[in-house]
């Protein structure tokens, strides 16, 4: 009685180990019998899009009305930005309300108007467009 | 004074028993054995069979060479920019290919590979003769001057896995095609794209020809 008790659970122990090896050996079998001669070679291609920087080197004049609640922006010059197609010049007054000049890309000269409900500073800024792309914006505070 | 007489039997159903009965039939087998070998005549011959393995093997052209514009870095680009690049893709192996196949993945996780319709797009060409390469570092552009350009991969997504080349010369050992690989950023590309970089690997895969009697 002895004896069965202790053998029992080797022979259980051999039979799985058989039934392990056996299931290594038909799974790896074929995966070797389809094994082919193969060669390779591999090169990159980097790729990388364009960042629109800023226009640069503003030039112009700015005037106030008296009461300092509208300024004019005389622009007369800026840096070309490479591939631009165009050109936005914004003002904003303090109040938030905004005037836009879009410009092709061979003027970079206008001239914009904004008034405001209110004294305060207003912004100039000019981006470049390159398609549907927006560039970075050149800020100028302009404060009357 | 009376000797107690010690008797040992051996008894076949102990282990010891089992042993001595397994060397005891091991010695007669290897006996009537070593026997059988010196009674019998014998005679022998040999021959040899010289067995030598094919090597297939596809390469690129020497980067950066015009064999090989691939690694030219493209910067720089916006909506509807095309990048062309050659590249040479000989079998340089003894055996002919079974198929040749491109794989393409990308180091970086972007939308110029992730968004499969306004990302970037690549085109496969081949031309019966070398391209003729016009243009300057990185914005080479290439034209087949008296030969035929045939398209092994249509336009599609840049990034691809085991995308059939057909119809490829070099499928014969010692052969060359001229591939032309234009990849282009679609005008719908928004401003997302921009200021993105990524570099996409091209793992040109040649497999041998079909088993045959030799």
């Amino acid at each position: 009685m002895s004896r069965h008790s202790i053998c029992r659970p080797l022979r259980v122990v051999r039979f799985l180990a058989g039934l392990l090896i056996c299931s290594v050996i038909f799974t790896f079998a074929p995966t070797v019998a389809q094994a082919s001669f193969a060669g390779r070679a591999t090169a990159p291609v980097t790729v990388s899009t364009y960042d629109i920087p800023a226009p640069a080197g503003v030039t112009g004049t700015y005037s106030c009305n008296s009461a300092r609640t509208s300024v004019t922006v005389t622009i007369t010059d800026f840096g070309a930005v490479a591939r631009a197609t165009g050109y936005t010049v914004t003002l904003t007054a303090p109040s938030g309300a905004v005037s836009s000049n879009p410009l092709p890309a061979s003027t970079r000269a206008t001239t914009i108007t904004r008034a405001s409900t209110r004294t305060g500073t207003f912004t100039l800024r000019i981006r470049a467009t390159v398609g549907s792309w927006l560039g970075d914006e050149q800020t100028t505070p302009i404060t009357c | 004074m009376a000797r107690t007489a010690r008797t040992s039997r051996i008894n076949m159903k102990s282990t010891s028993g089992k042993v001595l009965a397994s060397v005891a039939l091991l010695g007669v087998a290897a006996s009537v054995a070593g026997l059988g070998t010196y009674g019998s005549f014998t005679s022998t011959t040999s021959a040899s069979e010289t067995v030598t393995a094919g090597s297939v093997k596809v390469e690129l052209g020497a980067a950066g060479s015009a064999a090989n514009r691939l690694n030219v870095t493209a910067a720089n680009i916006v909506p509807g920019d095309t990048i062309q690049r050659a590249v040479t893709l000989s079998n340089t192996g003894n055996q002919n290919f079974g198929g040749v196949t491109l794989s393409t993945t990308a180091t970086a996780v972007n939308l110029l590979t992730t968004d499969a319709l306004n990302g970037l797009q690549v085109t496969v060409d081949t031309c019966s003769v070398p391209w003729t390469e016009a243009g300057t570092a990185p914005a080479y552009t290439y034209t087949c001057v008296g030969g035929t350009t045939t398209t092994v991969v249509p336009t599609r997504q840049i990034i691809g896995a085991n995308l059939p080349l057909n119809g490829l010369t070099s499928m014969t050992t010692g052969k060359a095609d001229n591939l032309r690989v234009t990849t282009t950023l679609p005008v719908s590309a928004d401003n997302n794209f921009q200021n993105l970089t990524n570099t996409v690997s091209f793992d040109f895969l040649a497999t041998q020809r079909a088993g045959t009697s030799r």
